[in-house]
């Protein structure tokens, strides 16, 4: 199935160029892994990246740069061979390339969360990662994740399944963006379980009576 | 080097370890990483050391290299890229990350987009050189500055409208040709 909801073009440029943080750089490759057009556009844009590097006017490496550097090899044995190994865990191994060995290694460390309805979430612990929250998020066929809203921005995408809410249908490979001040109450459609790949912005948490509504339905930013 | 050869060097790395190649692609790669990471803020001790990083990744991940699917230039800025996301957008340094989801196999690339690479990069370069001044601007100010769009329009105090259209524009013209002629 094709995706239809995708990533703003501005956005692949961002991330192409790198000007981009790693949680929405993570969603952006795993849409792409189940997105030929987007997979496209980002090859483009880093073909465009690869010539200009090519254009640059090389720097001075240091004098003993060369030796330094076949020291390093010596340390570091001969190159990998590619792994053909798929992940032993059923829903690890579901998911796209990209996010597989962040969450094969969390998976390792920590196990699923409940939250509530037999909704569960796994929090990654993605590397540089200064605030919000990168998880991802299953839930049952039929089920949903209550009223919220969010603190900044919210990238949700969907791995698995489909759900729904107020704004429309998103199913595999589909890409929701929701700013600040929306609020949403996504349904799980019927069939597949639904998992979704969700990302928070690093935005300031609110304050008062809200803040704490927040801290109790913080699990689902 | 030509397109060719670099792709070789990174072949025979995958099949024989090969340090002369790895030498090779050393020299030509690590002055032009350098300086790609120093104009996004690293310093000359910073910028040295990542890009013996990248160029150690290119070593322990030679076999997933793909001369079909890329260029050795568009695979190596695609590592560089993804080291600075990983490190120069925050100040803490991690370890090398032996998983860069940019060295998971990718998946089989259309056919209509596997074409002839050479006639791809010359054409492609082309196009680059040809863009209007505003559109080569802002490649060169997302590419070289590391800036997203937004802050090109702060930058350039270009409403954001404008930026996304150019960017359009430039990438309408970079994918048109990426195109295969027949």
């Amino acid at each position: 199935m094709t995706p239809t909801h995708h990533p703003p073009l501005e956005l692949l440029l961002d991330y192409a160029a790198g000007a981009i943080d790693p949680a929405a750089a993570l969603i952006v490759q795993c849409h792409g892994a189940m997105c030929a057009d987007c997979r496209a556009a980002i090859a483009t844009f880093e073909a465009a990246g690869g010539a200009l590097l090519d254009q640059l006017p090389p720097a001075a490496l240091a004098p003993d740069g060369l030796s330094a550097m076949l020291a390093r090899l010596d340390r570091e044995g001969p190159p990998d061979r590619p792994e053909i190994a798929a992940p032993a865990d059923p829903v690890i191994a579901s998911l796209p390339g990209p996010l597989q060995p962040l969450a094969g290694q969390t998976l390792g460390r920590r196990p699923w969360r409940s939250l509530i309805a037999g909704v569960r979430a796994l929090d990654l612990d993605l590397p540089g990662r200064a605030a919000g929250a990168v998880q991802i998020l299953e839930i049952p066929a039929g089920r949903g994740v209550p009223r919220h809203g969010h603190g900044g921005r919210e990238l949700s995408l969907v791995l698995s399944g489909a759900y729904a809410d107020a704004g429309g249908r998103y199913g595999a490979g589909d890409l929701q963006i929701a700013g600040p001040g929306d609020t949403h109450r996504p349904i799980a459609e019927s069939g597949d379980i639904c998992r979704v790949l969700a990302v928070t912005d690093s935005a300031p948490r609110l304050t008062g009576l809200l803040g704490i509504a927040q801290k109790i339905l913080g699990n689902f930013r | 080097m030509d397109r060719e050869a670099l792709a070789e060097c990174v072949e025979r790395i995958a099949a024989n370890a090969d340090r002369a190649a790895f030498a090779q692609l050393y020299l030509h790669f690590a002055p032009r990483v350098k300086g790609y990471l120093m104009r996004l803020g690293a310093d000359a001790g910073l910028a040295e050391d990542l890009a013996q990083e990248v160029l150690l990744t290119v070593w322990r991940k030679a076999a997933h290299f793909d001369r079909r699917q890329s260029s050795v230039s568009t695979w190596l800025y695609t590592i560089a890229r993804n080291r600075r996301i990983d490190v120069l957008r925050r100040e803490r340094r991690p370890e090398l990350d032996p998983e860069d989801p940019a060295l998971v196999p990718a998946a089989p690339v259309a056919a209509d987009v596997a074409m002839d690479q050479s006639r791809r990069d010359a054409s492609l370069r082309a196009a680059i050189a040809e863009l209007p001044a505003e559109q080569s601007e802002l490649l060169r100010l997302a590419f070289y500055e590391g800036k997203s769009h937004s802050e090109i329009a702060v930058a350039r105090a270009l409403p954001l409208g404008t930026v996304k259209s150019r960017m359009r524009l430039a990438f309408n013209r970079l994918r048109r040709a990426l195109e295969p002629t027949l």
